[in-house]
C-alpha cells in the first residue's frame, strides 16, 4: 500500500491511518444515492411542490443530480484528497498498488490516464450498442425493434451524445493525453494532479446520466439538443443537458492540466521546436476545449433553465436559428477537437515505423494550429438551409479553406512515408486506414461546404456517412492505432501481430462497406432521424446494417485481443520495441514507481532518424 | 539554489498563475455568450421592478472594492504580517458576501412568468454572476480556514494571491455584464 495524497500545507505529511473503509466507488455510489434522495425530496416535497405532487420533477431531479454528482466525487476520494486538505485538515487516504487503484481517486497521471481509457471504452461500448440497435431497426423498413419513433430517436441521441462527449472528446485526450504527455515531455507528474484526479470521475457520472435519460422521458433532438424542438419533448432532455455538462466539465479540467503540463513541466532542452507532435496535438485541442466547451455549457444551461424553470429562451423567440447559431459555434470546432489528436498521431507513429525523419515537421505544427483557428469560422455551413446566399458564401469559403491546413497533415505523412522502409505493423496499418478514411470524409466535407450540394443533401444519410468517415474513420482508427502502438508501454507485453492486422482489415472492410453505402443511400433520398423509410431503400439499408454489425463485432474483437495480450502477450525483450526516439520509450515499459529516476536532458529532435543518435543525453539531474 | 515563494518555486508559481488565468479566461466565454446572445434573443430587458441600485450598481461597486481589498493581503503575506493578511481577507469576505446578496437579490424579486421571453438574459446573467461570486467566496473561505491552522504564513502565499485573482476577475466579469444589462 502506498499513500499518494499530500496536504496543501506543502510539507507532504500524510497520515496513514490503516483504518478499514468501504471501496471508494461503492461509497461514491452510496453517497450519491443518499444525496439524490435528500435533495430531490427537499425540492419536490418542500420547496417546489407541484400539483399532484410528483416525487420527481424537472427541478427536483436537477438539484438532486447536482448533489448526487458532488457526493459521488467526494465518495470516490475527493473528500480526503482535495476538500479536507483545502481546509487545512489532515488526510487519511491510502492507495493500493494493485488493480483497486483504478477504482478510486488518484493523483498518478498514469492511473488517471488508464481510468479515462476505461471510461471512454465503456462509453464506446454503450454507444456502440445503441448504434447496433439503430442499425437493427433500419434493417427493416417498418418499426420492429422500437415500439415508437421517439424511442428510436432517444437511442440516436444517446449514441451521438455518448460517442461525442465521452469517446471522441475524451478517448485520446483524457486517456492517452493524461498517461503519455508527462512521459513524452520528460516529467514525473502532470501540473495539477488533483484537478486531473477529480475530472476523471465526472466521465462515468456523465455517461450514466445520458444513458439513464429515458427514465425521465424520450428526447428526440439527437446529440445536438436542438431547440425549440427540445422544448416539446418530455423531461429526458434534462439528463442530456446534465450529462453533457459533467462530461464537458471533465474535458475542460483536462485541457487546463495538459496545457499547463506541456508549458511548464518540460524536461531541460525540450524547447518549443522539439515538442512531440502528440503533445502539439494535445495543446491545440486543449485550447479548442478551453474556448468552446464553456460556450456550449452556457448554451445548454439556457436550454436547461428553459426546461426546469421555465425561462423560454428558445421557444418563444420563434426562430430555430437562435439555438443553431450558438450550438454550431461549438459544434464544428468539436469535430476538430475529436480529429486533431488523430492528425498528431499520424505524425507520431509514421516516422517511428519508417525509421525516417519526420517530413516538414514545422508545417505539421502549423497545420494543427491553423485547423484550430479556422475551425471557429465555419459553423454556419450547418445551417445553409436557413440562410441567404450572401450569408452562405463566407462560411462556404472558410470551410473549403480549412482543407489546406488539413492537407498539411497529409503532406507531412506522405512525405515521411516517401521512400521509407515502412514496417507494416498493426499501428501502421491502422494509421494508413485512418489517412484513407479521413480523405473520404474530408473530400465529402468540401463537397458539403458547397451550398448547391449542401442544400440538396442536408439532413440526408450522405451527411451521416461524411461525419462518420471523419469521426470513426479518422479518430477511432487512430485510437486503435494508438492502443497497439503504446500497448507495450502500458503493459510491457506485445500483442499478436497477425491477429492485430487481421482485425484491422476486418474493421476497415466493414467500416467502408457500411458507410460508403450510406453516401449512396443519402444520394437516393434516405433521410436522417427516421426509423421507417420507403421500400426501395431497404436492400441497401439491409446491407449497411449487416456490415455495421460486423464492424461492431470487429471493434469488440479488437478490445478482447488488446485486453488478452495486456495480460498474456509475450513479454518485451526491449523496453523500446519500435526503436522510437521520443521520451516515453526511454522510460521502463511499463514505467516503474516514477517515470524517470533522473530527468532526461533533450539535445536534439525526437523525429530525426538520419542517424542512430538518441534525442537525450545523460540525465541532467532531478528537477 | 532557487528562492522559494511560500512552498513554491518561481516556476511553479508562474505555472499556477498561468493555469488560474487560463481557467478564468475560459470562464469569460459564458459571460461573452450572455452579452452577445441578446442580439439573437429578446435584448437585455430588465424588469422595471428591479432596483437598478440594489441589483446593479451596488454589487458592482462592492465586488470591485472587495477585489482591491483582497489584493491588499498579498504584499502582507510577503512581509509576514499575519494580522494584516487576516484582516484584509476578512474585510474582502464581508464585502464580498454583501455584494453577493445584493447581486442575486433580483432572483428573488422576479416573477417567473413562462409566457414572457423578456428578462431572461438579465436573470441568467445574475445567476451566472452569482455563481462565480460564490466560487470566489469559497476560495477565500478555504484559504481563511487554512490560515487559521497555524502553519507558516508564507506557505499560503499562492492561496492568498489566487483569492485576489478570483475576486478581481469575477468583479471584472460582472462589471461587463452590468454594463451590458443596464447601460448598452
Amino acid at each position: 500500500m502506498s499513500s499518494i495524497v499530500s496536504d496543501l500545507k506543502g510539507d507532504g505529511s500524510t497520515v496513514m491511518s490503516g483504518r478499514k473503509m468501504m471501496p471508494p466507488v461503492v461509497r461514491g455510489l452510496l453517497w450519491a444515492l443518499i444525496a439524490f434522495l435528500i435533495f430531490n425530496t427537499l425540492i419536490s416535497e418542500v420547496f417546489d411542490r407541484m400539483p399532484y405532487h410528483p416525487f420527481v420533477t424537472r427541478a427536483s431531479v436537477t438539484v438532486g443530480w447536482l448533489a448526487a454528482v458532488c457526493a459521488w466525487l467526494l465518495g470516490v476520494g475527493v473528500w480526503e484528497g482535495v476538500v479536507k486538505p483545502a481546509f487545512g485538515r489532515e488526510t487519511h487516504w491510502e492507495t493500493p498498488t494493485d488493480w483497486r487503484k483504478y477504482f478510486m481517486y488518484s493523483t498518478d497521471h498514469r492511473v488517471i490516464g488508464m481510468q479515462y481509457i476505461f471510461s471512454s471504452f465503456g462509453g464506446f461500448l454503450i454507444a456502440g450498442f445503441a448504434a447496433m440497435l439503430m442499425r437493427l431497426e433500419l434493417l427493416n423498413r417498418n418499426l420492429w425493434v422500437f415500439s415508437n419513433p421517439g424511442a428510436y430517436l432517444s437511442t440516436v441521441g444517446i449514441h451521438g451524445t455518448v460517442m461525442m462527449f465521452s469517446v471522441g472528446t475524451v478517448g485520446l485526450v483524457g486517456g492517452f493525453g493524461n498517461y503519455l504527455i508527462p512521459l513524452m515531455i520528460g516529467s514525473n507528474k502532470s501540473a495539477f494532479p488533483r484537478l486531473s484526479g477529480i475530472s476523471q470521475w465526472l466521465v462515468p457520472a456523465g455517461i450514466a446520466t445520458v444513458v439513464l435519460s429515458p427514465l425521465l422521458g424520450q428526447w428526440t433532438t439527437g446529440w445536438r439538443g436542438y431547440q425549440p424542438l427540445a422544448g416539446q419533448d418530455p423531461a429526458g432532455i434534462v439528463f442530456y443537458y446534465l450529462g453533457v455538462f459533467a462530461l464537458t466539465t471533465s474535458s475542460l479540467m483536462v485541457a487546463i492540466n495538459l496545457t499547463a503540463t506541456i508549458l511548464f513541466k518540460r524536461a531541460p532542452g525540450l524547447t518549443w521546436n522539439r515538442i512531440p507532435m502528440f503533445a502539439w496535438g494535445m495543446l491545440t485541442v486543449s485550447l479548442l476545449n478551453l474556448i468552446w466547451l464553456p460556450e456550449i455549457q452556457m448554451t445548454f444551461l439556457l436550454g436547461l433553465l428553459g426546461a426546469i424553470i421555465p425561462l423560454p429562451f428558445f421557444t418563444q423567440v420563434g426562430s430555430p436559428l437562435t439555438y443553431l447559431e450558438v450550438f454550431w459555434l461549438f459544434g464544428h470546432p468539436e469535430v476538430y477537437i475529436v480529429v486533431v489528436p488523430a492528425f498528431a498521431l499520424w505524425q507520431e507513429i509514421l516516422p517511428v515505423m519508417g525509421q525516417k525523419t519526420l517530413f516538414a515537421r514545422q508545417w505539421g505544427v502549423i497545420g494543427l494550429v491553423f485547423v484550430m483557428i479556422l475551425s471557429g469560422m465555419v459553423w454556419a455551413h450547418h445551417m445553409f438551409t436557413n440562410m441567404s446566399n450572401g450569408q452562405m458564401l463566407p462560411f462556404s469559403f472558410f470551410t473549403e479553406i480549412i482543407s489546406i491546413p488539413t492537407g498539411f497533415a497529409y503532406l507531412v505523412a506522405i512525405g515521411t512515408m516517401w521512400r521509407a522502409r515502412l514496417r507494416l505493423t498493426t499501428p501502421t496499418l491502422l494509421v494508413l486506414m485512418s489517412l484513407f478514411n479521413f480523405l473520404i470524409g474530408g473530400v465529402t466535407g468540401v463537397m458539403l461546404a458547397d451550398p448547391v450540394v449542401n442544400l440538396q443533401l442536408h439532413d440526408s444519410f450522405f451527411v451521416i456517412a461524411h461525419f462518420h468517415y471523419t469521426i470513426i474513420g479518422a479518430m477511432i482508427f487512430s485510437w486503435f492505432a494508438a492502443f497497439y502502438y503504446w500497448l507495450p508501454k502500458f503493459s510491457g507485453r506485445m500483442y499478436n501481430e497477425r491477429v492485430g492486422k487481421t482485425l484491422a482489415v476486418w474493421i476497415f472492410i466493414a467500416f467502408n462497406a457500411a458507410f460508403f453505402q450510406m453516401f449512396l443511400l443519402g444520394l437516393h433520398g434516405m433521410n436522417r432521424w427516421v426509423p421507417v423509410y420507403p421500400g426501395y431503400l431497404q436492400p441497401m439499408n439491409f446491407e449497411v446494417s449487416i456490415f455495421a454489425i460486423l464492424l461492431g463485432i470487429g471493434f469488440v474483437l479488437h478490445l478482447i485481443h488488446i485486453a488478452w495480450m495486456w495480460h498474456h502477450g509475450p513479454l518485451l525483450n526491449d523496453r523500446n520495441p519500435w526503436r522510437s526516439k521520443t521520451l516515453e520509450w526511454q522510460a521502463a515499459s511499463p514505467p516503474g514507481a516514477v517515470n524517470f529516476e533522473k530527468i532526461p536532458h533533450v539535445v536534439r529532435s525526437f523525429y530525426d532518424y538520419s542517424d542512430e543518435r538518441m534525442a537525450v543525453e545523460e540525465p541532467a539531474g532531478e528537477r | 539554489m532557487v528562492e522559494m515563494i511560500g512552498n513554491l518555486t518561481p516556476r511553479e508559481l508562474r505555472q499556477n498563475r498561468f493555469a488560474l488565468l487560463l481557467f478564468v479566461t475560459s470562464q469569460l466565454v459564458p459571460i461573452f455568450v450572455m452579452i452577445n446572445i441578446r442580439f439573437m434573443l429578446a435584448d437585455t430587458y430588465v424588469s422595471a421592478r428591479v432596483d437598478p441600485l440594489v441589483g446593479g450598481l451596488l454589487p458592482t461597486l462592492l465586488l470591485l472594492i472587495a477585489g482591491v481589498v483582497a489584493w491588499g493581503a498579498v504584499p502582507a503575506v510577503k512581509t509576514g504580517t499575519a494580522a494584516r493578511v487576516k484582516s484584509r481577507l476578512l474585510l474582502a469576505g464581508v464585502i464580498g458576501v454583501i455584494g453577493f446578496i445584493t447581486q442575486i437579490w433580483p432572483l428573488f424579486s422576479h416573477a417567473y412568468d413562462a409566457l414572457s421571453p423578456f428578462g431572461e438574459v438579465h436573470l441568467v446573467s445574475v445567476g451566472v454572476g452569482g455563481f462565480y461570486t460564490l466560487l470566489a467566496l469559497i476560495v477565500l473561505w478555504s484559504v481563511g480556514v487554512r490560515l487559521g491552522k497555524g502553519s507558516p504564513l508564507r506557505a499560503h502565499y499562492w492561496g492568498v494571491e489566487a483569492t485576489a485573482w478570483m475576486f478581481s476577475l469575477n468583479a471584472v466579469g460582472w462589471l461587463a455584464l452590468y454594463i451590458a444589462l443596464f447601460w448598452l
